[in-house]
C-alpha cells in the first residue's frame, strides 16, 4: 500500500467517524454489524477472564508464584559457624572482589563510607555480617520507588538503576548492612581492569548490599540447565564467594528447601541463632554458636 | 463598595532593597554549596553510614520537617480561624497561608537535598511510587496536599482583593485579574465564599493532620530502629508541627504589625495586640500537651530496662545529645512559663510573645535534630560503634538560604498584593443567583468532587498493589500522578463551586466597581 492510499484511508476513517450522516441503526441505535463486533470483543474477554482472570486484565504475574506451581523452587540461605570463624577476614576481602567494591579510601573524611557488602564485626569474637536476605524484609517495605525488591529467587536485591539515594532503607535495616555510595567509587591504577565483568559497577548516590553472589548462582543454574542435571549441594555449599574463600569452611550456603542440603541440616542444630528473630524480619542467614545462644 | 489600599504595593523602599540584596547573599551561598553537593556527592555532607559511626539523615531531614511543620501550622491556623470564625484571628489569615506555602517551597528543596539522586527521584517516583511506603505519604499527601490546600486558601481569600487591585493602576494587571478569576464584588459572592470557606475547612484540617501524621509514621513504623519505634510519634509530629506554626505566625505577625506602625500605613492597626493574644495563649496550651506527650514518651523509654531504647534515651538525657535535649526543654519550659503567666494576670507585652514564638521555633528544630539524629548513631541492636554526626557548612548554607528564601518570598509578597486582607466598606452590590445556576454550580462541584475521590482512590489502590506481591511496580504506571491530581482535583471541588461562572450574566454589572486609594487620599 503506497503513501496515498494510506492518506486516503485516513481521511475516510477521519470523515467518517465526524461525519453528520447518520448510519442506517436499528430502535436501540446499534448496527447489526456493531452489536456482533461488540458481543464477540466481550466474549472473547470472558473465555480469557474465565482461563486466567490476572492475565486478561494484563497483570504482572508473580514468577515466583508461577514457579512454585511448576514444582521446587530454592529458598537460598546461609549458615556461620561462629566457632570455626577465625576472622581471617578472607571473606571480606573475596566478596569486594567479586561483587565490585570500591576500596576505601584514608582520610578522616572518608570515614564511615567505606561500603562492605561483607562486615566482620568483633565483639567479642569475629563476627562475619552479610545481608541477612529476610523473609519479610523491612528495607523493601520502605523504598517508596521499588529498588529494593524481593527476586525470583526470593532474594532481596537493590535495583541501582531506580535507587534515588533517599536512604530510608539504611535507616530500616536494624542489621545495618545496606550502603551508600557516598561519593564515586574509585579503583586505584590498574584494579580498574579487574572488575568482574557479571556484577555491575555502582554511581555515587545509589545505595547497595549484599545479593548472595546472585550473579553466581545464576551462572550455576544456567550450567546446570544446559547439562541437564540437578544442582549439586556439594557446588551449592561454597558458591558464593565468601564461602567458596573461608579456609575454616565455618560459611555455608544452600537451598534451605531441600531438607537433605547441608544448609538446611545445620540450621535445624541447637546450636543455630537467628539473629533479632524477635522483630520478625525472618532472616536467611543462620549462626552457630557454641552455647546456642549468642549476645553479639 | 470601597476599600482603602496599603502604602508600600509597588512601592520600593531603600530599605527594602537593601534587605532584599542582603538576603540574596545567603541564598547565592546556598545554591553553591547545593552545587558543590552535587558535583561531589553526599560526602560533603557530615552524614556516614549507619553502623560505621555515621547517621545517614542529618540536618535536610530536620529541616524538612521543620519546614512541613510550619506549613501544617500555618494553613490549620488558617482552616480553624474560618471554621471556627475566630475574629481576632481573621487579620492574620493571608500571613498563614504564606507562611504555609512559602514555608512547603522550603521543605522541597531540604528534602531533595538530602536524596543521592534528585532527578531520578522527581522522575522515578510519579512513575514507580509505592504507596506501601510512609515516603509516598509523604511526598504526596504532605507535599502536594499541603501545596494545593495552601493554594486553594490564598487564592479563593484574595480574589476579593485581587479584584481591587486590578482596578487600580498597578504593574501586571493581568495577574490581578487572573488572580479575581471573574470575580465581580457581589453579595452573593462573597456569601459564597464564606460558605465554601467552611467547608473547605472542614475537608481540609483532617486531612493535614493525616498527611502530618505520616510524617510521623516514616520514623514510627521502623521496628529495627529503637527510639523511633514508638506509637505516639505521629501524634507528637502533629502537635510539634502547630507549635512551630503558631510560634512562626506570632513571630510574623508581630513584625509585619511593627513595619506598619512604622510605615503609618492605613493598616497600621489592623493586627492588634488581641491577635497576638489569642495566639499566644494557644502556644501554651500546644506546649503543654506536647511536653505531656514528651514525659509519657521518656518515662516508656526508662522503665524498659536494659534495652536499646534506654541506650538512646541515656545518651539524649545524659549523653553527647544532653546539652541539646535540657536546651530545648529549657526552651519549652521558659516560654510555656512566659505564656502562662501573661494568660493567668491578663497583661500581655508584644515582645515576650515574640520571644516565646521564637524560642518555641528554636526548641522545634532541636527536638527535630533530636528525633531524627541519636537513634542512628546510638540505636542499633548489633555491637556496632556508636557514631556522631557533625553538620557541614554545606548543610548549614543550604537550611540558610532555605529560610532567607522564605523571607525574601514574604518581602516580595508584600510589594505585589496586601498582605492583609483588604478592609471592604460601604454595601456589595446584591444580584441574585438564578436557581439554574445554582443547580448547576451544586453539579459541577458534585461531579468534580466525584471525579477527584475516584481518581485518588483509584491511584493509590494502583500504587498499593492490594491482593498481589507489594514488591512489584504498580498496576498502572504512573499510578502515584493519578493520585495526586485526585487529591488536587479534591481539594479544588469547592473552588469550582465558587468560581463556576453561573451567579449572574456579564450584563448584570456594567458597571466595575472603583476603590478608593490610601494614599491619594492623604
Amino acid at each position: 500500500m503506497n503513501m496515498n492510499k494510506l492518506q486516503d484511508l485516513w481521511i475516510k476513517i477521519v470523515r467518517g467517524w465526524f461525519s453528520k450522516e447518520k448510519k442506517p441503526s436499528s430502535k436501540f441505535g446499534i448496527t447489526r454489524r456493531g452489536a456482533i463486533k461488540i458481543l464477540t470483543f466481550w466474549s472473547g474477554f470472558l473465555a480469557a477472564f474465565i482461563a486466567d482472570p490476572k492475565k486478561s486484565w494484563g497483570f504482572a504475574k508473580n514468577k515466583i508464584t508461577a514457579k512454585r506451581k511448576q514444582g521446587h523452587i530454592p529458598k537460598w540461605g546461609m549458615v556461620i559457624d561462629l566457632e570455626q570463624c577465625t576472622g581471617c577476614g578472607g571473606c571480606v576481602m573475596a566478596c569486594a572482589q567479586e561483587n565490585n567494591i570500591p576500596f576505601p579510601r584514608h582520610g578522616k573524611e572518608y570515614d564511615g563510607t567505606q561500603i562492605l557488602w561483607m562486615n566482620l564485626l568483633n565483639n567479642p569474637s569475629p563476627f562475619p555480617m552479610p545481608c541477612m536476605q529476610c523473609e519479610d524484609p523491612p528495607c523493601v517495605k520502605v523504598c517508596p520507588v521499588g529498588a529494593t525488591s524481593i527476586n525470583d529467587e526470593g532474594l532481596v536485591v537493590q535495583n541501582y538503576g531506580r535507587c534515588i539515594g533517599c536512604r530510608y532503607c539504611m535507616e530500616a535495616c536494624p542489621y545495618s548492612v545496606k550502603f551508600f555510595n557516598w561519593d564515586e567509587p574509585e579503583w586505584p591504577g590498574s584494579l580498574k581492569e579487574l572488575l568482574n565483568p557479571d556484577v555491575s559497577t555502582r554511581p555515587k548516590g545509589v545505595v547497595e548490599k549484599c545479593t548472595f553472589c546472585e550473579q553466581r548462582i545464576r551462572a550455576y543454574r544456567e550450567e546446570c540447565e544446559i547439562t541437564q542435571t540437578p544442582m549439586k549441594d556439594k557446588k551449592l555449599q561454597r558458591l558464593t564467594a565468601c564461602a567458596a574463600t573461608c579456609p575454616t569452611r565455618a560459611i555455608i550456603f544452600g537451598d534451605l528447601n531441600d531438607p537433605e542440603s547441608e544448609v538446611s541440616k545445620l540450621s535445624q542444630s541447637p546450636r543455630a541463632i537467628k539473629l533479632l528473630k524477635e522483630l520478625g524480619t525472618k532472616p536467611k542467614v543462620t549462626y552457630l554458636t557454641k552455647q546456642g545462644s549468642v549476645k553479639p | 463598595m470601597n476599600c482603602i489600599l496599603p502604602n508600600r504595593i509597588w512601592k520600593f523602599s531603600w530599605h527594602w532593597l537593601i534587605l532584599s540584596f542582603i538576603l540574596l547573599i545567603p541564598i547565592g551561598n546556598g545554591i553553591y554549596a547545593y552545587l558543590i553537593q552535587i558535583h561531589e556527592g553526599l560526602i560533603s555532607t557530615g552524614m556516614r553510614t549507619i553502623g560505621l559511626g555515621g547517621a545517614s539523615w542529618g540536618l535536610n531531614i530536620c529541616y524538612y520537617i521543620y519546614f512541613a511543620g510550619l506549613t501544617f501550622g500555618g494553613i490549620t491556623t488558617a482552616a480553624l480561624t474560618r471554621l471556627l470564625k475566630i475574629k481576632e484571628l481573621e487579620p492574620i489569615t493571608r500571613l498563614a497561608e504564606l507562611l504555609a506555602l512559602f514555608s512547603l517551597f522550603m521543605a522541597a528543596p531540604c528534602l531533595l537535598s538530602d536524596l543521592g539522586r534528585p532527578i531520578d527521584g522527581a522522575l522515578f517516583f510519579p512513575q514507580y511510587g509505592e504507596a506501601r511506603s510512609p515516603f509516598f505519604g509523604t511526598f504526596t499527601m504532605a507535599a502536594v496536599g499541603y501545596f494545593f490546600a495552601s493554594l486553594v486558601y490564598l487564592w479563593l481569600a484574595g480574589r476579593e482583593d485581587a479584584y481591587m487591585c486590578a482596578q487600580q493602576d498597578f504593574s501586571f494587571k493581568w495577574f490581578y485579574k487572573l488572580w479575581a478569576f471573574g470575580y465581580r464584588g457581589t453579595e452573593e459572592e462573597n456569601e459564597c465564599h464564606h460558605k465554601v470557606s467552611f467547608w473547605l475547612a472542614l475537608i481540609i484540617v483532617p486531612l493535614l493532620v493525616a498527611a502530618t501524621s505520616s510524617l510521623g509514621v516514616v520514623f514510627g513504623i521502623q521496628v529495627g530502629r529503637p527510639g523511633w519505634f514508638d506509637a505516639l510519634q505521629a501524634p507528637e509530629f502533629v502537635v510539634l508541627a502547630a507549635i512551630s506554626g503558631v510560634g512562626a505566625l506570632i513571630f510574623i505577625s508581630a513584625v509585619v504589625r511593627s513595619v506598619l506602625h512604622t510605615e503609618d500605613d492605613p493598616y497600621k492597626d489592623a493586627i492588634s495586640q488581641k491577635t497576638l493574644r489569642w495566639l499566644s495563649n494557644l502556644l501554651w496550651i500546644l506546649i503543654l500537651i506536647y511536653l505531656y506527650f514528651m514525659a509519657v514518651d521518656l518515662l516508656t523509654s526508662i522503665y524498659s530496662s536494659e534495652t536499646i531504647e534506654k541506650v538512646v534515651t541515656r545518651a539524649t538525657l545524659f549523653g553527647p545529645y544532653a546539652p541539646i535535649f535540657w536546651t530545648m526543654i529549657g526552651l519549652f519550659l521558659i516560654s510555656f512559663l512566659i505564656l502562662f503567666i501573661q494568660y493567668v494576670f491578663k497583661h500581655y507585652k508584644t515582645g515576650l510573645m515574640v520571644a516565646a514564638g521564637v524560642m518555641v521555633n528554636f526548641a522545634a528544630v532541636l527536638k527535630r535534630y533530636l528525633i531524627v539524629i541519636p537513634s542512628q548513631t546510638y540505636g542499633t541492636y548489633l555491637p556496632y560503634i556508636h557514631g556522631h554526626y557533625y553538620p557541614t557548612w554545606g548543610e548549614y548554607s543550604i537550611v540558610t538560604a532555605a529560610f532567607a528564601a522564605e523571607l525574601l518570598l514574604f518581602l516580595l509578597f508584600m510589594k505585589v498584593f496586601p498582605i492583609i486582607p483588604l478592609k471592604i466598606t460601604g454595601t456589595r452590590p446584591s444580584v441574585p443567583i438564578k436557581p439554574w445556576g445554582k443547580i448547576l454550580k451544586k453539579a459541577f462541584f458534585v461531579g468534580t468532587l466525584s471525579f477527584g475521590l475516584t481518581l485518588t482512590v483509584v491511584g493509590f489502590l494502583a500504587s498499593a498493589r492490594i491482593g498481589v506481591k507489594p514488591y512489584l511496580d504498580p498496576i498502572i504506571p504512573w499510578s502515584p500522578v493519578v493520585f495526586i491530581i485526585g487529591v488536587m482535583i479534591s481539594l479544588y471541588s469547592p473552588a469550582v463551586y465558587e468560581v463556576s461562572p453561573f451567579n449572574f450574566s456579564s450584563r448584570d454589572l456594567s458597571q466595575p466597581i472603583k476603590p478608593v486609594s490610601g494614599r491619594k487620599q492623604e
